[in-house]
């Protein structure tokens, strides 16, 4: 039973916004190969019309609000399943933020993709990831998100493995796409409890449900989300998904993959019970500041940027886990826009670095900030952009960054006020303070220091300043408030936000990342970057206390073992050979016995098996026949 | 018992004396023929059914084509020239036991069913122009496609049989 | 017993018949001679069915399942002439590459 579906306008939209990016894949992979330049034209066009689009349906939501415009799919035991799309506050900003970073990342793609063999197949990719997303965004039921969480999985891997001549890019693909699988798999299960507790997966309906079964689900639920948004054990993927080109990476980071799973918590926040919250709090608290470590440590450009989205990604996790769900949210958003120019901005720092390289004939590694320095001067627009998207990453006062890092972190203080929990609010903090430290020291050593390889590189083209450039403007005042989620300026952003946050916390974050990027500049400001936090260091140290103190203590030790202990052992052995045959003759006769009549058993049967399986197809044909006389005779009585 | 009913049971004896003939012999050419025999049988059986089309039908394509074109596969693969093609059997025991047990459960099945009142259409008077006019009309779409179906066989036996690479290549 | 049900039981045996020239003969020619022989048993419960009532769905079943049966009798021939010139023999068990030697 099909309930006619309804076909109001914003119905048309919705479908109109899911329909476009997937045209644009289908056109993408209709082109011919010998006119492929036409590929990122339009798809591009494509990106524009679905961003146009969705801004029409936000329009169109404004004035009337939304909820389901769901029919009934199937039916399964008597129980619908209801597809269709659910257009609250929430899916509709996400849907803008979506489909605005794709459509920069197509733009920017234009540029730094221009020398591709394959454009049909990375756009038609692109187009497809952007559907996908789109439809997990916009799905008003679970067992539909879950098709399109799939779908984002695969476009994912065939983007990120992209080169798949390249070694490295293919493994990193195949174990994206591991991992998430794994995660599919829980996720999958946890769908699974839920329906057979409820018979229902409508997103709406969810507060509803209670069952003893939903804290088991919940975490099921979350180890799904662990996987796709790289949460603690399973974050492993993202610092090698940065295999693929740095345009992708950008879409995965900001936009579409990542965010998935952070979506997907805030969507079913009021499914978990108070055991899961606590669960997703410490996850994030762990990733976030296992991330903000990792992301010290690098030298690659963009592993530093993915180790910060990880931490970033905890954050937000951290942040739902404690309850302070709209601040996650509004994060997520704003993390979209400043990771994405990050992101661009590292791309067209390479993108430069390997046009040079390419004119001076030199091989280094141009992702290596070491090898990297004094683009503030060669890459004016660039720097530009990259340092106010970092800007935001750090949470500095003004920007986007700064007003939902404030919002979280109220909000675990509140959260944490007694018991152990303060060792989430401790992770907070400590994230707060090595976020401006990790992305100081990524720029400083990119943009500021001088150069020491005597490349030239050019300020790239147009076509890849202009996202970069919009995605900062972006992360300085794009703004949404979170309890009308509709756009404001940046004033009244903040006005609004000081009379609901701790003003206490607010300044004492600041104090903190201001300290933070002091430090920061003292410690990187010689030019010699690794003297105090490089691995290096802490491993030379290790050889000269550890290593000595080691020596010391091993000799000690073995003075102990020639004069006692070597008594003891002698004894021991004694004992030890005295076991040792008795256990040998019972193995001799009874174990062997056992094994050898079991060997005999499993030979008499692998003959029996063999005997039917011997390669003549009419002895197939026979057992066939039997099988079939067995059915019809089951059936018939 | 009427003249119809003794030429239907010579035809069901004949049918069954070649099927026999078929299963016992081991010369392929004698087992050859006593399809044939069987399978004009069987259009005898359909002509007395009211169904002189499938029985004409039959007697062409059959025992015209079909047998024709399996007597030269016999020919074209007897390697010994003038010593007649044998066929050993194995898996004698439980292939009669499978096919006796398959048998046995059909008809078990047909016994144990209620068979429904038999409806006399002997009033059609020209059968093979019923038969004409049904299949450009009703059955007009599944006979073109059918039609294609042996268009498509005939290329693709004639492409399976033919050494044309071995020609290309010398 | 009706003479038709003879006719339903004779069907039968030639099907069954056909299975077992099927499954016990050796050569591939007389594999297809045992398919055929079904065919054409089914061929005979058809026309009989279409007998017992109006209309004449029966018959031109029949019909296309003769069709169907020349096109596989001519597939399958050209298969085993092919084999037959690869292999040197048209008996199947002796066409076994993947197959350990005993």
């Amino acid at each position: 039973m099909t309930a006619p579906v309804d076909l109001s306008p914003a119905f048309l939209l919705a479908l109109t916004l899911l329909s476009l990016p997937l045209i644009s894949a289908g056109v993408s992979f209709l082109i011919h190969e010998k006119i492929s330049w036409l590929a990122p034209i339009t798809s591009s066009l494509f990106m524009l019309a679905t961003f146009i689009v969705s801004i029409f349906l936000f329009v169109v939501s404004e004035t009337e609000l939304l909820h389901a415009l769901t029919f009934d799919w199937f039916t399964i035991n008597g129980k619908p399943i209801r597809a269709g799309f659910l257009l609250d506050h929430q899916s509709l900003i996400m849907v803008l933020v979506v489909s605005l970073v794709s459509l920069l990342v197509h733009i920017f793609s234009i540029g730094y993709m221009a020398e591709d063999k394959n454009l049909v197949r990375y756009f038609g990719m692109l187009g497809f990831f952007t559907f996908a997303m789109l439809g997990l965004v916009m799905s008003s039921n679970l067992l539909v998100l879950f098709f399109f969480w799939e779908l984002v999985g695969f476009s994912s891997y065939r983007l990120i493995g992209h080169w798949h001549e390249k070694r490295a890019a293919a493994t990193a693909s195949t174990k994206a796409f591991l991992i998430n699988k794994t995660g599919d798999l829980s996720f999958l299960m946890g769908l699974m409890m839920l329906w057979s507790a409820s018979g229902n997966l409508d997103i709406l309906s969810l507060s509803q449900i209670s069952s003893p079964w939903l804290s088991a689900a919940g975490v099921c639920l979350i180890i799904g989300v662990m996987a796709k948004s790289a949460q603690f054990p399973l974050f492993n993927w993202l610092p090698d998904a940065m295999e693929g080109p740095t345009p992708v990476s950008a879409l995965i980071h900001a936009a579409t993959m990542v965010a998935a799973g952070v979506f997907l918590l805030v969507r079913i926040e009021p499914l978990f019970t108070v055991e899961c919250l606590t669960f997703i709090a410490i996850i994030g608290a762990l990733t976030a500041v296992l991330g903000a470590i990792g992301a010290l440590f690098q030298y690659d450009i963009k592993r530093i940027l993915a180790y910060s989205t990880i931490s970033q990604l905890g954050f937000m996790v951290m942040a739902i886990g404690t309850g302070a769900t709209d601040g996650g949210f509004l994060h997520l958003l704003h993390h979209a826009f400043f990771k994405a120019g990050l992101f661009l901005g590292a791309g067209s720092v390479i993108h430069a670095m390997h046009q040079a390289q390419h004119h001076a004939h030199n091989s280094i590694d141009v992702q290596d900030i070491r090898n990297l320095g004094g683009l503030r001067k060669k890459m004016p627009i660039t720097f530009l952009g990259f340092i106010l998207c970092a800007a935001a990453l750090a949470g500095l006062p003004l920007t986007s960054g700064f007003v939902s890092k404030e919002m979280i972190l109220s909000g675990i203080s509140v959260w944490a006020e007694f018991s152990w929990k303060w060792f989430v609010l401790l992770a907070a903090w400590s994230v707060t303070i090595l976020t401006p430290l990790y992305i100081f020291r990524l720029v400083w050593f990119t943009f500021f220091t001088t150069s020491n390889t005597e490349l030239q590189p050019q300020e790239v083209p147009v076509i890849m300043r202009l996202p970069v450039m919009a995605l900062a403007i972006g992360s300085v005042t794009f703004l949404f408030a979170s309890p009308s989620w509709s756009l404001t300026s940046v004033v009244g952003k903040l006005s609004s936000f000081t009379q609901h946050a701790d003003s206490m916390v607010t300044l004492v974050s600041i104090f903190l990342i201001i300290l933070s990027l002091i430090a920061g500049y003292f410690i990187y400001r010689k030019g010699e970057p690794y003297t105090v936090l490089d691995p290096q260091v802490y491993l030379d140290g290790y050889n000269t206390v550890v290593v000595k103190f080691t020596v010391l203590l091993s000799t000690i030790t073995s003075r102990l073992d020639t004069k006692w202990i070597d008594g003891f052992v002698h004894g021991v052995s004694y004992v030890g050979v005295t076991l040792a045959y008795v256990t040998g003759w019972s193995d001799r006769k009874l174990l062997d016995g056992l094994i050898n009549g079991t060997a005999y058993a499993a030979k008499g049967m692998g003959g029996l098996t063999r005997s039917i399986a011997n390669g003549k197809i009419q002895s197939y044909l026979l057992w066939a026949m039997a099988g079939l006389i067995i059915f019809i005779l089951w059936i018939l009585y | 018992m009427t003249i119809e009913d003794i030429i239907l049971y010579l035809f069901m004896g004949s049918s069954v004396a070649a099927v026999l003939v078929m299963i016992l012999n081991r010369n392929i050419f004698y087992a050859s023929l006593g399809l044939l025999v069987c399978l004009i049988s069987l259009s005898g059986i359909y002509a007395l059914f009211q169904a002189e089309f499938i029985a004409v039908t039959q007697l062409l394509i059959y025992a015209g084509g079909v047998l024709v074109l399996i007597i030269f596969g016999i020919m074209l693969t007897n390697r010994i020239s003038g010593k007649s093609l044998q066929t050993d059997s194995h898996n004698v025991f439980i292939g009669i036991l499978f096919s006796a047990g398959f048998f046995g459960v059909i008809s078990f099945s047909f016994y144990n069913t209620e068979q429904s009142p038999i409806v006399n259409n002997l009033n059609i008077v020209n059968h093979m122009s019923t038969v004409g006019t049904e299949l450009m009309s009703t059955y007009a779409a599944p006979f073109e496609v059918s039609g294609i179906l042996l268009l498509v066989c005939l290329i693709g036996a004639a492409l399976t049989a033919s050494s044309f690479k071995k020609n290309l290549n010398g | 017993m009706a003479k038709i049900d003879l006719l339903f039981y004779l069907g039968a045996f030639l099907f069954c018949s056909g299975l077992l020239i099927v499954f016990t003969k050796k050569n591939a020619i007389m594999i297809l001679l045992g398919i055929e022989l079904m065919l054409n048993a089914a061929n005979l419960n058809l026309v009989l069915f279409n007998s017992q009532k109006t209309g004449l769905e029966g018959q031109l079943f029949a019909l296309f399942v003769i069709i169907v049966a020349v096109c596989e009798a001519a597939v399958g021939i050209a298969i085993i002439l092919k084999t037959y010139h690869y292999y040197h023999t048209s008996v199947p068990d002796q066409i076994s590459e993947l197959k350990e030697k005993p």
